[in-house]
């Protein structure tokens, strides 16, 4: 039980850490690191002295779920994963190239080719759009049996990939495109980016301008994609340990639900939530699931037969 | 087997400073290890046979030297290859 010198901060930090999908060895160190916490607040006596105890304990958590990453992300499994989700990716990306090799734009009446560079940028706003569900099939779908895979290293690093890719790469791979097919109808002219085109950093400052809605709007979305890649990733994974019926309905209802949004028409005032909504219902469907599961290997184990 | 310098270094500072919890290590060291990611290295070590832990009440671990910790820090001792924990 948390004692109640704990601090309001220690036990957001538990509980936020009683979440994450880490396994025994991982779930050990934020043990460990907490009841050191517990142990240094009992011990001080002024508030300062509280505060400062505080910021070090939030610093040992952050400083362990940085080691605990790093060693599940660079495992052998947590490599594997992410090599999957790589290669998916470079297969989607052909895939994407090849259907619009042929893309083409009318120029002054003119059908002009987009080219193999404008085709490539192209699709690099695709390969992040479908970026979710390669996370997820790439992770869920493996053979039977296939070892247990850590999950909060490889999602975490996925989500350091996500914030580089929607703050920086997705901007700039748009706007090189925008210029490229640009050039076609008035070469020589410079084409400004528009809420696409801008970087993190570009956002933040439009916030206090006159399109801060605009821009709080799109760093919402891209927020989301940065969330969304690593939880459906994580997701994946843990569907790997259902068996039997459980393993195919846990696997495709997830992605059912997640993609629900996106097909169907929800009026443009409720897209961002319904995504959100979508998105904390795979997370809940997946737990039911892993309950269910462990449920009835505990059954099993119990059962009065058993050797 | 090749150890890091870190848990070369635990391994030195076990030695020196007898059983401790991981904080008690942190503090002896004087800033070279860090609370939280003492954790994982002592974890890391654990697997390896270097050193064992007893859990206590609280969730913390009192953490020890095993005979073949104490080996390899006598096999690093002999090539001069552990940095200053046992002054």
């Amino acid at each position: 039980m948390t004692p109640v010198s704990a601090g309001i901060l220690y036990r957001i930090v538990e509980g936020f850490l009683s979440v994450l999908p880490v396994d025994a060895s991982g779930r050990r160190v934020f043990a460990e690191t907490l009841a050191d916490w517990r142990r240094e607040m009992d011990t001080a006596q002024t508030g300062p002295r509280r505060v400062v105890v505080g910021l070090q304990g939030l610093g040992a958590v952050a400083r362990g779920l940085l080691h605990v990453s790093v060693r599940e992300g660079t495992s052998r499994e947590g490599v594997a994963t992410l090599s999957r989700l790589a290669a998916w990716s470079v297969a989607t990306v052909m895939v994407i190239i090849a259907l619009n090799w042929s893309q083409s734009l009318t120029v002054q009446g003119t059908r002009v080719a987009v080219g193999p560079a404008g085709v490539a940028l192209g699709s690099v706003a695709w390969l992040v759009a479908l970026m979710p569900v390669l996370a997820y099939v790439s992770a869920a779908c493996v053979r039977e049996n296939a070892p247990a895979p850590p999950r909060l290293g490889p999602a975490l690093l996925m989500g350091a990939v996500m914030v580089l890719a929607m703050g920086w790469g997705l901007p700039a791979a748009n706007q090189a495109y925008r210029e490229l097919t640009f050039a076609m109808f008035r070469p020589g002219e410079v084409l400004p980016p528009g809420l696409s085109e801008r970087t993190f950093g570009e956002l933040v400052g439009l916030l206090s301008s006159g399109s801060s809605e605009s821009a709080l709007s799109e760093l919402h979305h891209r927020l989301y994609w940065v969330i969304a890649v690593p939880v459906m990733l994580a997701s994946g994974m843990t569907t790997r340990s259902f068996v039997g019926w459980r393993r195919a309905a846990g696997t495709v209802l997830p992605l059912v639900i997640f993609i629900v949004p996106f097909l169907a028409k929800v009026d443009s005032g409720y897209t961002r939530l319904s995504e959100w909504v979508a998105l904390l219902t795979v997370v809940a469907v997946i737990r039911v699931f892993v309950r269910a599961t462990t449920l009835e290997r505990q059954q099993g184990h119990d059962a009065p037969n058993h050797k | 087997m090749r150890l890091p310098p870190t848990e070369r270094y635990i391994l030195s500072l076990l030695s020196a400073v007898g059983p401790s919890y991981g904080l008690q290590l942190v503090q002896a060291s004087g800033g070279r290890l860090k609370r939280g990611g003492i954790y994982v290295t002592l974890g890391r070590m654990e697997q390896k046979g270097l050193v064992s832990s007893t859990r206590q009440d609280d969730a913390r671990r009192i953490y020890e030297l095993t005979g073949l910790g104490h080996r390899a820090l006598a096999a690093l001792e002999i090539l001069g290859d552990v940095s200053g924990a046992r002054s």
